[in-house]
C-alpha cells in the first residue's frame, strides 16, 4: 500500500510535466526534420500520443486530490515566475485534454497524409503540439503571468492553424476576426487579473484565492472575466469568430480548437468566480444564466439555418458553451443562496457535460472532416446515402450524433439530466419566488435548445449518410483510413462508456466536488455510484435503461417472430408516387429544417431573395429562376458594423493630422518642445 | 571660458544658416561650426585631460567638419539644377523668429534650477538655441538637404549641451549619434538624388502625397 | 421475486391492451360521426395480418431502417417500465424519472425521424422534419408541465410524484387544473391527434407520424403501429397518475391489484373519449400555427407553476 502510494505520488509529479516536455521535444523534432517530412510527422504524432495519454492518466491521478506544484521556473522573467500545478480541479481538464489530444492525434496520423506535399507540413505539425501544450499550460498555470503567457501562446499558434490553409477563400478573414476577437478578450482578462492582483497583492491563485475585495471590485471583476473568458467561449454577442474558424481550419484543429480550447475558456471562468473571488450577490448567477441561455437558443437556431457541415457543428458548439454557462449560472446562485448541496450538483453537471461535450463534438468534428476528405465538400446539400460507402464512420457518427442530442443511454444524456435536476432544484428550493420562476424559465430554455440540439443531429446524420448521394463527389466516396475509423472508434467508445458508466471515478469526483464547494460528503447531495447516479431530486441508472432498451429491442424480435412466423424481405423502389427517385426529388438539409426557420423568424430574419429569368419578349415564361435563402448574421450587422463605422469615423477625424507634409510634422515637434519648456518655467 | 566662447560663435553661426540663400554656402557654414565645435572639444580635453574627449574631438572633425559636408556637397553637384534654399517665410522673419527663440532660451535657462559639473551656465542656453533653431531650419525649408543640415546642426547642439552639463554623453552613446548622424545625412543625400530624378526637384512639396 | 413477476405483468398489460384502446377511440370517434365505424379490436387483427405478411423494403435503404423498428418498440418498452399503471411504485423506477421517460420517446423519435429520411423519399424526409419540429416546440412545455407536477414532491421520480399525491387528496388550486389543460395539449401533440396532427390519413398535408413510417410493410410496420399505441397508453397513464393518481394498488396482493386495474381501465377509457370529443370538434391546424398552440401550453404551464410558488 506505501509503496503503491509512493508510485502514485511520483507519478503524479512526473506525468504532467512529461507530457509538456514530449510535447515540446515531438513539436522540435517535426521542424528539425523538416527536411524529411515523413520521420518528423511521425516522431511528432508519438509523441503527441504519449503526451496525451500521459496527461489523460495524470488527469486521473490527480483527481485524487490536492495541490501539487510540477513546476517552478524562478527568473525566467524579471518580475515573476513560471509556476504549473495541478489542483484536482485543473487535473478534470488535464484528463479532457489528453484524452482528446490522443484522439485528434490518433486522427491527425491519417488525415494529414492529404498535407503531405506542402512545404509548411511540419509547421502544421509542431503547431498541433504546440497547441496541445499550451492548453495544458493553461490548466495548469499557478499564477497569473504563466496563464496569460499559455492563453498568448494558444492564441496566436491557434491563430496560425487557423490560417494554415490560407489559399482558400474566406479563410484570411477568419483568422483576423478571430485573432482580434481573442486579443479584445485577453485585454479583459489582463484588467481583471490585475485588479485581483491588486486587492490580493500577490500574483499567485492561491494566495489570491484567501483575499477579500470590496463588493464593487468583485462585480466588476466579475464582468470582465465573464466578457474575457465569453469571448473565447463563444458567448453572443461575442461569438463572430467561432463559425468562421472553427471550420477554416483543418477537421483535426477544428476538433481540438472545439472539444478542447473552449474547455479552456470555461475552466478559466470557474477559476475566477469560483476559486479566486469570494461568493457573490446573486444577479452573477442571473446574469450567466441569461447569457447562456440566450447563447445555447442563438447557436441551435444559426446551426440549424446552416448547410456547410463543419458551420454547423460550430454554432453547435456555441449552443452547448451557453448550456454548459447556464449550468455555471445555476452553480453561482446556488452559492449565492448558500445551498451547498446543489451548487455541488451543479457544478458536477457542468464539468461531465463539458466533457462529454469534448469527447462528442470532437468526434463529430473528426467526421466531417473524413466526409470531407472523401466527398471533397462539407455541403450537406451535396451529400447523402455515404452510410454504404463509409460504414464505419457512419457508425461513429451515429454515436457521436446520438451523443449530441441527448439520448439514453449515451453521454449526453446523463450530463443534460444532470443539468436538468440542477435546474429543477432551482425550481424546486430556490430561496426566493423570483429565483423559483429563473430556474423554471431556465429548464423551458434547456428543453427548447435540448430538443432543437436533436433536430440537429437528426438533419446532420441524416443529410450527410442517408438517402440518395446527391452529387457525384458523395457517389465515389471512399471509407476514411484506419488510423481515423480507430481514432473515431475510440471517441465513440468513451462516449458509450462515459453514458453507461458516468462515474467511474465516482470516489475521487465526490472528494474533488466537495474540496469545490466546500460541503462535506453527508450532506451531498448527489450520491454518485460508477453505474448510477442520485440525488435529492431524482435519480437515473442509465447502464440499467441501457439494458432495458436492449431488452425490448429483444423483445421485439421474438414477438415478431412469435406471432408472424419466418416472413421473407424484398427490395423494391421508394414509392415516389410512381416516379423512379431521382437525387434531386429527395430532400435537402435546407429544406428540412425550414420549419424553424419560418417558426423562429422573427429571431433569425431569414431573407429570400427569388429571381426570374424572364426573355423581355416573353414576360409570363421565365427561363430559369434562381433562389436564395440566408441567414444574415444579425450580431455583425446589429452590433459590430456600426461600432467598427463609428470608430471609422472617428479615426478619419484625426487623420488631418497626417497632411503629408514633412514640415509640419517637425513644427509639431517644435512647438511641443517649446510649449514643455514654457510648462516647465511656468510651475 | 572657451566654451562659452565657442558657444556664442556656434549660434551665432546657426542664426547665420537661417539667413544665407544658398544651400552650398549653409554647407560651408555647417563645416565651419563643426570645426569649432571640434576645437572647444579639443581644448575641454586639454583642459580635464580625459582621453575621450580627445577622441570625441576628433570624431567631430572629421565626421562633422570633413565627412559630411563633403558628402553633402557631392550629393549637390550631382543635383545641378536651383541651387537656391527655399524657404516658407522670407529670411527676414525667419531671423527674427530664430533670435526670438534664443532669448526665449535665456529666459527659460534663467528659471531653471540646474546641476552643472562645468558651472558654466552660459553655454546652456546657446547649446539649447541650436537644438531648437536647427528644428526651426527643418522646419520651414523646403528643400530636403536642408533638413539634413537641420539635423547636423541639432547633433551640434546636443553635443554642447553635453559637453558642457556633463563633460560628454558616456563613449558608446557619442559613436552611436555619430554613426546615426552618418547614415541619416547620407540617407537625405540618397533621397534628395532620387527626388531630383523623379520629379526634376528636391523640393518636399512633391512628397505630400505620402499620407495613410 | 413475486414484485418483479407483478412488475413484468404491470408491462404486459400496457402491452397487450395499447392497441384495444386505439381501437376503442376509433370506435367512439365513428360513432359521434354518426357511422358504425370498425370494431374495437380490429387493431389486434390488422396487427396479426402485418406481423405475418411479407416485407418490401426500399432498396436505397440501410441498416438504420431495417433497426429502427425493434429499437423504438424497445425504447417504448423501457418507458413503459417505469411508468406506474396499476402498482404505485415500478420496481425498475431506479432506473429513471420523468427526464429519462421524454427522452426515451425522444430516442424513439431520433430513429423514426432517420428512418424517414433513410429511404430517400420525400414524404419521409417531410415528416421526419416536421416531427422534429412539433416535439422540439413541445419539450419546453412538457418539461414546466412536468416540473409543475413534480413540485410537491420534489422529486422528479415518478412512483415519489404519485404516493405523494395520492396521500396529498384532491388539490383545489386552480394552478393543477392550468396544469391539466396544459398536459392535455401536450399529450395530443405528443400522440399526434387533431389538432396538430391526422393519425387516420396518409396524405402529404396530415403526416406528421405517419410520414417516416409511410415505406414500412410487413413486421417492421406492426411494431411501429404497435409503438405508437404503447407510446400513446402511457401518455395516458402519465396524465391520469399526475393529475388523477388514486386507486393505484399500493402493494401487490391480488385484490388490491384487480382494483387498480379496473380503475386503470376506466381512467384511460375515460382519457381515450375526452380525446375523441377533441378530435370531433377542431379541425387539424396548419403546420405553422401549432407554435401557437404549444406556445399557449407553455404559458399555462408556467402561469400554473407561477401559482404554485406564490402559495
Amino acid at each position: 500500500m506505501d509503496e503503491s502510494w509512493r508510485v502514485l505520488e511520483h507519478l503524479r509529479l512526473w506525468l504532467p510535466g512529461g507530457a509538456l516536455a514530449l510535447l515540446a521535444a515531438g513539436a522540435c523534432a517535426a521542424l528539425l526534420f523538416s527536411g524529411n517530412p515523413s520521420i518528423g510527422r511521425r516522431i511528432a504524432h508519438v509523441c503527441s500520443a504519449l503526451a496525451g495519454a500521459a496527461q489523460a492518466a495524470a488527469g486521473i491521478v490527480g483527481l485524487s486530490g490536492g495541490t501539487l506544484t510540477v513546476a517552478h521556473v524562478r527568473g525566467v522573467l524579471p518580475f515573476t515566475d513560471i509556476l504549473l500545478q495541478v489542483t484536482d480541479f485543473s487535473a478534470f481538464f488535464l484528463l479532457v485534454i489528453g484524452a482528446v489530444g490522443l484522439a485528434a492525434t490518433i486522427y491527425a496520423a491519417g488525415y494529414v497524409k492529404a498535407y503531405e506535399g506542402r512545404r509548411s507540413a511540419p509547421l502544421l505539425h509542431a503547431g498541433m503540439l504546440l497547441f496541445i501544450a499550451a492548453m495544458a499550460a493553461v490548466v495548469m498555470a499557478g499564477n497569473v503571468f504563466t496563464f496569460l503567457l499559455a492563453w498568448e501562446v494558444m492564441s496566436v499558434v491557434s491563430f496560425f492553424l487557423v490560417m494554415y490553409e490560407h489559399e482558400r477563400p474566406g479563410t484570411k478573414r477568419a483568422g483576423f476576426v478571430y485573432v482580434v476577437m481573442t486579443h479584445i478578450g485577453t485585454v479583459f482578462l489582463t484588467i481583471a487579473f490585475f485588479i485581483l492582483q491588486h486587492y490580493s497583492g500577490s500574483f499567485e491563485f492561491a494566495r489570491m484565492g484567501q483575499a477579500s475585495l470590496p463588493a464593487s471590485a468583485q462585480s466588476l471583476v466579475f464582468v470582465l472575466a465573464l466578457i474575457g473568458f465569453g469571448t473565447k467561449a463563444g458567448l453572443v454577442p461575442l461569438h463572430i469568430w467561432l463559425p468562421r474558424a472553427h471550420p477554416a481550419a483543418p477537421s483535426h484543429i477544428s476538433a481540438l480548437m472545439s472539444g478542447v480550447m473552449l474547455k479552456t475558456a470555461v475552466y478559466g471562468f470557474l477559476l475566477i468566480t469560483l476559486h479566486l473571488l469570494q461568493p457573490g450577490p446573486v444577479w452573477w448567477g442571473i446574469a450567466v444564466l441569461a447569457v447562456g441561455a440566450n447563447t445555447a437558443l442563438f447557436g441551435v437556431l444559426h446551426a440549424l439555418g446552416e448547410v456547410d457541415k463543419k458551420r454547423m457543428l460550430a454554432y453547435s458548439s456555441i449552443e452547448n458553451m451557453g448550456i454548459l454557462f447556464m449550468g455555471i449560472g445555476a452553480v453561482l446562485v446556488f452559492q449565492a443562496t448558500g445551498q451547498k448541496a446543489a451548487a455541488s450538483l451543479a457544478l458536477a453537471a457542468v464539468l461531465f457535460h463539458a466533457m462529454n461535450h469534448a469527447l462528442f463534438k470532437s468526434l463529430l468534428f473528426m467526421g466531417a472532416g473524413a466526409v470531407l476528405k472523401a466527398a471533397h465538400t462539407a455541403n450537406m446539400n451535396l451529400l447523402g446515402g455515404l452510410i454504404r460507402r463509409m460504414p464505419w464512420t457512419a457508425l461513429f457518427m451515429l454515436a457521436g450524433s446520438l451523443a449530441m442530442a441527448a439520448m439514453p443511454p449515451l453521454n449526453g444524456f446523463v450530463g443534460e439530466w444532470l443539468l436538468f435536476q440542477s435546474l429543477f432544484a432551482l425550481g424546486f428550493d430556490g430561496p426566493a419566488t423570483v429565483l423559483r420562476l429563473a430556474g423554471a424559465l431556465a429548464v423551458a430554455a434547456l428543453a427548447l435548445v435540448g430538443a432543437l440540439a436533436a433536430f440537429l443531429s437528426v438533419r446532420l446524420f441524416a443529410m450527410t449518410f442517408l438517402a440518395v448521394p446527391r452529387s457525384d463527389e458523395a457517389r465515389e466516396a471512399r471509407e476514411a483510413s484506419l488510423s481515423m475509423r480507430i481514432a473515431m472508434g475510440l471517441l465513440a467508445a468513451c462516449c458509450v462508456a462515459a453514458g453507461v458508466l458516468p462515474f467511474v471515478f465516482a470516489g475521487s469526483v465526490q472528494r474533488a466536488l466537495e474540496r469545490i464547494t466546500g460541503i462535506s460528503g453527508a450532506s451531498s447531495i448527489l450520491e454518485i455510484s460508477p453505474a448510477a447516479v442520485g440525488g435529492g431530486t431524482g435519480e437515473i441508472a442509465p447502464a440499467a435503461a441501457g439494458l432495458l432498451i436492449l431488452c425490448g429491442l429483444a423483445a421485439a424480435w421474438a414477438l415478431a417472430r412469435a406471432i408472424g412466423g419466418n416472413t421473407r424481405t424484398v427490395r423494391g423502389e421508394t414509392w415516389n408516387c410512381g416516379e423512379p427517385l431521382e437525387p434531386r426529388m429527395t430532400y435537402t438539409a435546407s429544406g428540412f429544417s425550414k420549419p424553424i426557420r419560418v417558426a423562429f423568424q422573427r429571431l433569425l430574419m431569414p431573407s429570400r431573395v427569388l429571381y426570374a429569368d424572364r426573355d423581355p419578349r416573353a414576360p409570363y415564361f421565365a427561363k430559369g429562376f434562381t433562389y436564395t435563402s440566408q441567414l444574415p448574421p444579425l450580431v455583425e450587422n446589429l452590433l459590430y458594423k456600426p461600432a467598427m463605422n463609428l470608430l471609422v469615423a472617428g479615426a478619419r477625424l484625426f487623420r488631418g493630422i497626417q497632411n503629408g507634409v514633412v514640415q509640419s510634422y517637425l513644427l509639431y515637434l517644435l512647438a511641443t518642445l517649446v510649449l514643455i519648456l514654457v510648462w516647465r518655467i511656468w510651475r | 571660458m572657451i566654451l562659452t566662447a565657442t558657444s556664442v560663435i556656434l549660434v551665432i553661426s546657426a542664426l547665420l544658416l537661417v539667413w544665407v540663400k544658398s544651400i552650398m554656402s549653409s554647407i560651408k557654414i555647417l563645416a565651419l561650426q563643426s570645426l569649432f565645435l571640434g576645437i572647444a572639444c579639443l581644448a575641454l580635453g586639454a583642459q580635464t585631460g580625459s582621453a575621450e574627449l580627445y577622441v570625441m574631438a576628433v570624431l567631430t572633425i572629421l565626421v562633422k567638419a570633413i565627412l559630411i559636408p563633403f558628402i553633402l556637397a557631392a550629393t549637390m553637384r550631382k543635383i545641378n539644377i536651383r541651387r537656391e534654399a527655399e524657404k516658407y517665410i522670407g529670411r527676414g522673419v525667419s531671423l527674427l523668429l530664430a533670435s526670438g527663440l534664443v532669448v526665449f532660451n535665456y529666459v527659460v535657462t534663467e528659471r531653471l534650477d540646474l546641476i552643472l559639473l562645468v558651472a558654466e551656465i552660459q553655454t546652456l542656453p546657446h547649446a539649447v538655441s541650436m537644438l531648437l533653431i536647427g528644428l526651426f531650419v527643418m522646419v520651414t525649408h523646403k528643400k530636403a538637404i536642408m533638413q539634413g543640415i537641420g539635423l547636423i546642426v541639432i547633433e551640434n547642439g546636443l553635443f554642447l549641451l553635453a559637453l558642457s552639463t556633463a563633460l560628454g554623453m558616456p563613449f558608446f552613446v557619442e559613436i552611436g549619434i555619430f554613426l546615426d548622424v552618418l547614415v541619416s545625412v547620407i540617407l537625405i543625400s540618397i533621397l534628395s538624388y532620387r527626388m531630383d530624378q523623379t520629379f526634376r526637384s528636391i523640393s518636399t512639396d512633391w512628397l505630400r502625397k505620402l499620407k495613410g | 421475486m413475486r414484485d418483479m413477476l407483478f412488475e413484468l405483468l404491470q408491462i404486459a398489460v400496457i402491452v397487450l391492451i395499447a392497441p384495444l384502446v386505439t381501437g376503442f377511440i376509433k370506435k367512439i370517434k365513428a360513432l359521434l360521426q354518426g357511422r358504425q365505424g370498425p370494431r374495437i379490436l380490429q387493431p389486434y387483427y390488422d396487427l396479426y395480418k402485418y406481423m405475418r405478411k411479407d416485407a418490401v423494403v426500399s432498396k436505397e435503404s440501410s441498416w438504420i431502417f431495417t433497426a429502427t423498428p425493434h429499437v423504438v418498440f424497445g425504447a417504448t418498452l423501457a418507458a413503459a417500465a417505469l411508468v406506474p399503471v396499476f402498482l404505485r411504485g415500478s420496481l425498475f423506477s431506479f432506473t429513471g424519472d420523468l427526464v429519462l421517460m421524454v427522452y426515451l420517446f425522444a430516442l424513439a423519435r431520433f430513429f423514426i425521424a432517420m428512418a424517414g429520411v433513410d429511404t430517400g423519399s420525400s414524404f419521409g424526409a417531410q415528416g421526419a422534419s416536421r416531427e422534429m419540429f412539433v416535439s422540439s416546440l413541445a419539450e419546453p412545455a412538457l418539461f414546466v408541465t412536468m416540473l409543475a407536477a413534480a413540485l410537491p414532491a420534489g422529486t422528479t421520480n415518478l412512483s415519489s410524484i404519485v404516493t405523494h399525491a395520492v396521500e396529498r387528496g384532491w388539490p383545489t388550486s386552480p394552478a393543477f387544473y392550468m396544469m391539466v389543460v396544459a398536459f392535455a395539449i401536450l399529450v395530443i401533440a405528443e400522440t399526434g391527434r387533431i389538432p396538430v396532427d391526422n393519425p387516420d390519413t396518409h396524405l402529404e398535408l396530415t403526416m406528421i407520424h405517419e410520414g417516416p413510417i409511410l415505406e414500412y410493410s410487413g413486421k417492421s410496420l406492426a411494431l411501429l403501429q404497435w409503438s405508437a399505441s404503447i407510446k400513446q397508453v402511457l401518455l395516458f397513464s402519465l396524465l391520469a397518475d399526475l393529475c388523477f393518481p388514486w386507486g393505484l394498488a399500493a402493494s401487490a396482493d391480488g385484490p388490491a391489484l384487480l382494483a387498480g386495474l379496473a380503475v386503470f381501465v376506466v381512467k384511460v377509457a375515460a382519457i381515450g373519449v375526452a380525446v375523441a370529443f377533441v378530435e370531433m370538434s377542431t379541425a387539424k391546424m396548419r403546420l405553422f400555427k401549432v407554435p401557437r398552440l404549444l406556445g399557449a401550453a407553455l404559458v399555462l404551464s408556467l402561469f400554473a407553476l407561477t401559482a404554485e410558488y406564490l402559495m
